[in-house]
């Protein structure tokens, strides 16, 4: 563990000042990612101006939803910034560089770029949670915590699609939807949600431990959904990391076949 | 003699339809989003919709607005990346001695590869919301004039990507500027949430700003039929004409101080 | 002679913005850019009859691109005159162009994932042809570049000896007076090159086309002209007929011998290149040793068993004068 932070910090490091030789560019993708998130508040900000409240759901609350998510988003792919590019790499055949070196490979992979976009994520999120009533040195904590939490279901969600690459090959237009997916439905009311929806956003497409049940902690702490969240960031990782270890297997045993282009 | 000058265009257009069926595996991811963004605001609109109408628009209506907006917004055909990229590069030139206006061959190409992106949004959309709603506020009347108010929308939107791919002649970076305009498309051209839902003061800037003319205006033509027509058609037209002849200026100024490369 | 195409005095300088690292810096040079200038083409003077095929030979960079682009009115000079066909190319550039063919090597006019058949119909409509001419030079045009087979497949999947043809193809099909080719050979293999010339040459002399082209590559101009122009660095440093270049920098000729005894000559203006056993090889300077001279003496002291005399290469030519420069 400690030697995976290590490497991660050595990453980081490296992006960043490979990064900052481009510093307009650097500073356009990261300013551009505040302004994208601004502009998406846009759409609640006119909708709550007319509607007032959707069922228990007000401006304000949003507002939270929203702070959530992009720190969330924001730290995995600070840290996991190849998330989505997993696909690609084990397609393109780039993934034999890091079977060669003695790093444990998933972790490897992950780690090995940040993106910047997210940075800019990063910052918004933190930037407007202190605009929020829960904005005090208790509730940042609890902030961090279940963000981070919430990051890592994100993150084993996704390395579980972009995984699929091992037993189906090219699934890149399907990985490329599941983050979008799981974003779509978190930046939304919860409680719009009804019926089988509902449960398949509390299992298959798990956007309910991206949003709701971070902010329920976050406004009231309650240690029963800190539980859920904890136990599913633990499962939806594990399964990530299954996914991943039994399809390199069979990468390995060279039952693949490499669909090229 | 002008017929000629006319069908030249017209083959462009022709050819780049076909060029582009080509590429029609393509489609499938983006149905795949434009399915998901219709599930997920299905379940919005119709608890904001729970108590009834809002600024003329209820459940079904803004379901069909959302996905006549969309249908434009995902159909336009960036051909700015590839004319920024040709004037840095000075390929732009080779176009420039050849028998046709630059302009319009791009617009035709635009218009071809836009137009059947958009008409298959059209038939899939409508497809998914009739299976799902058992009802449209389309009708064959509403449908032409949309179609046609559609493609002044593309028309006024083909201006502004012209305009951005021109400014890699002053600007080495111009990125930032298709970001800016898309995000205007996004929220005051009103892509998700009709410009009737925005604040008084907001709803006069974006009836001056061109943007409500790509997606909003034609959305709510194929909702209201021919009365939203004969409002918004004019003020289309007068769009393309000032925004077309400033940026014909600027092109007519900026080929003169092409910079090419070459050995 | 009728002149197809007279440059006077062109000249072309460009500019590119200096401009150096850092977000700072950027700011800066959006106000107030830094500019460095550079002579692509300096005071180039010559001319083309009609009917004639000439090339502009030059290494890379030289500014062969540049003056072919304003010839057809792409660029606009910084200075001097161009009259093709009796019109200025950046003024008249769309009257120009229904009189002009013209195929830049690295920029295509095939559209990628279709068969060059659309490619020619919309080039076609573009020079507004009538459907019956156009059918007719369509058919001419395919039997004269053997295009049958290729014609219906899409243009990425040709090799690019086919798509070149195919790109000389659709640049004369509205029947140009001059036709004009950028590198038209570059990144070919030596067969295909030569298919290319022997079209090329056949186009010049059966339907009395006028050719500029440019080219890097020697050969091109051997084979092709009658003439020869080189260019370096934005200037022309040699203008002549092939034969005066011959006459004048083939002052020496090479000798491979093989002889009976092992012998090496030693006279004035004789130079030894190889000598390998009664293998001999040597450069013989006529100006100071004539050709008779130098096998009398041989002769005199041992028998040759097989001689070849054979001229200097024409690159060897070319890079003489490029270093004399």
């Amino acid at each position: 563990m400690r030697k995976l932070l290590k490497l991660t910090w050595r990453y980081f490091k490296f992006n960043l000042s490979a990064q900052m030789e481009y510093r307009a560019n650097f500073l356009i993708q990261t300013f551009g990612m505040v302004l994208n998130d601004i502009f998406l508040l846009f759409f609640w900000w006119i909708l709550f101006g007319k509607v007032g409240m959707i069922n228990d759901y007000g401006m304000n609350d949003m507002i939270l939803v929203y702070s959530v998510v992009t720190i969330s988003f924001g730290i995995s792919q600070v840290f996991f910034g190849n998330l989505f590019n997993m696909s690609q790499i084990i397609m393109n055949g780039e993934l034999d560089s890091y079977l060669l070196l003695p790093q444990e490979e998933l972790s490897h992979i992950l780690v090995s770029r940040i993106s910047l976009g997210a940075l800019g994520d990063l910052i918004f999120g933190l930037v407007l949670f202190f605009f929020t009533e829960y904005a005090s040195f208790p509730g940042f904590l609890i902030l961090i915590i279940v963000s981070i939490l919430a990051s890592f279901v994100f993150t084993g969600f996704n390395i579980i699609f972009q995984s699929l690459t091992f037993y189906i090959g090219n699934s890149t237009s399907v990985a490329s939807v599941i983050p979008d997916s799981i974003l779509t439905f978190s930046l939304n009311p919860h409680s719009i949600f009804t019926g089988i929806v509902r449960i398949i956003l509390f299992t298959v497409i798990p956007s309910m431990y991206f949003s709701f049940i971070p902010i329920s902690i976050i406004k009231e702490f309650n240690l029963l959904n800190f539980i859920y969240l904890a136990v599913a960031a633990a499962i939806f990782m594990g399964l990530g990391i299954l996914a991943f270890k039994k399809g390199l297997k069979k990468y390995e045993s060279g039952n693949l076949i490499v669909k090229r282009m | 003699m002008l017929m000629k000058k006319i069908k030249k265009y017209m083959t462009v257009f022709k050819i780049s339809f076909v060029n582009d069926m080509m590429y029609s595996r393509n489609f499938i991811g983006q149905f795949l989003f434009f399915g998901l963004f219709l599930f997920v605001y299905s379940f919005l609109w119709r608890t904001v919709f729970k108590e009834g109408e809002i600024e003329g628009f209820d459940f079904v209506k803004m379901m069909w607005y959302f996905m006549f907006t969309e249908s434009i917004m995902l159909a336009k055909y960036s051909f700015h990346r590839e004319m920024s990229q040709d004037i840095k590069t000075g390929d732009i030139a080779y176009h420039l001695n050849k028998p046709y206006s630059y302009m319009l061959f791009m617009y035709s190409k635009y218009l071809s590869s836009s137009l059947m992106k958009m008409v298959m949004n059209l038939l899939f959309g409508s497809l998914i919301l009739f299976l799902a709603l058992q009802n449209t506020p389309l009708n064959p009347l509403n449908t032409v004039l949309g179609i046609i108010s559609s493609i002044m929308g593309l028309t006024i939107n083909f201006v502004f990507f012209f305009l951005i791919g021109l400014s890699a002649l002053w600007f080495e970076e111009n990125t930032a500027f298709q970001f800016i305009y898309s995000k205007f498309l996004f929220t005051i051209g009103g892509l998700f949430i009709p410009i009737e839902f925005f604040p008084e003061w907001l709803k006069k800037i974006s009836d001056i700003l061109p943007f409500k003319y790509v997606l909003n205006a034609p959305a709510k033509v194929y909702i209201n039929g021919l009365e939203e027509f004969l409002k918004v058609f004019p003020v289309q037209i007068l769009n393309v004409f000032i925004w077309g002849g400033l940026i014909m200026m600027l092109f007519k100024a900026g080929t003169k101080r092409l910079n090419i490369n070459g050995g | 002679m009728l002149k197809a195409v007279e440059v006077r005095h062109l000249s072309k300088s460009f500019k590119t913005k200096v401009k150096k690292s850092g977000l700072k810096e950027s700011f800066k040079s959006l106000f107030h850019p830094v500019y460095k200038e550079i002579k692509a083409v300096q005071d180039i003077n010559f001319s083309v009859e009609k009917g004639e095929v000439l090339a502009f030979i030059g290494p890379n960079g030289a500014g062969k691109s540049t003056t072919i682009k304003m010839m057809t009115g792409i660029l606009y000079p910084s200075e001097g005159e161009v009259s093709v066909l009796g019109m200025t190319p950046w003024q008249s550039r769309k009257k120009l162009s229904y009189k002009i063919g013209s195929v830049f090597g690295q920029k295509s006019q095939m559209w990628f994932h279709l068969p060059p058949e659309d490619s020619f119909e919309l080039m076609a409509d573009i020079y507004e042809l009538d459907k019956t001419d156009y059918k007719k030079r369509l058919k001419e045009l395919v039997k004269r570049f053997q295009l049958e087979e290729i014609m219906h497949q899409p243009v990425r999947k040709l090799s690019l000896g086919q798509r070149i043809r195919c790109e000389i193809a659709v640049s004369l099909i509205h029947n140009p007076e001059i036709l004009f080719l950028d590198e038209p050979t570059i990144g070919l293999d030596v067969v295909v090159k030569n298919q290319i010339r022997d079209l090329i040459k056949d186009l010049n002399k059966k339907n009395d086309l006028t050719v500029f082209l440019t080219s890097h590559d020697v050969g091109d101009i051997e084979k092709l002209c009658r003439r020869v122009i080189v260019i370096d660095r934005g200037r022309l440093i040699l203008h002549s007929t092939i034969n005066e270049l011959k006459h004048e920098y083939l002052k020496t000729k090479i000798l491979s011998l093989k002889l009976e005894e092992e012998y090496t000559p030693n006279l004035e203006g004789v130079e030894i290149l190889k000598k390998k056993g009664t293998g001999l090889k040597i450069e013989v300077d006529m100006t100071k040793c004539s050709m008779q001279k130098i096998i009398d003496d041989i002769i005199k002291n041992t028998t040759i068993v097989d001689m070849t005399i054979s001229d200097t290469p024409m690159e060897e030519i070319i890079k003489t004068i490029y270093t004399g420069s």
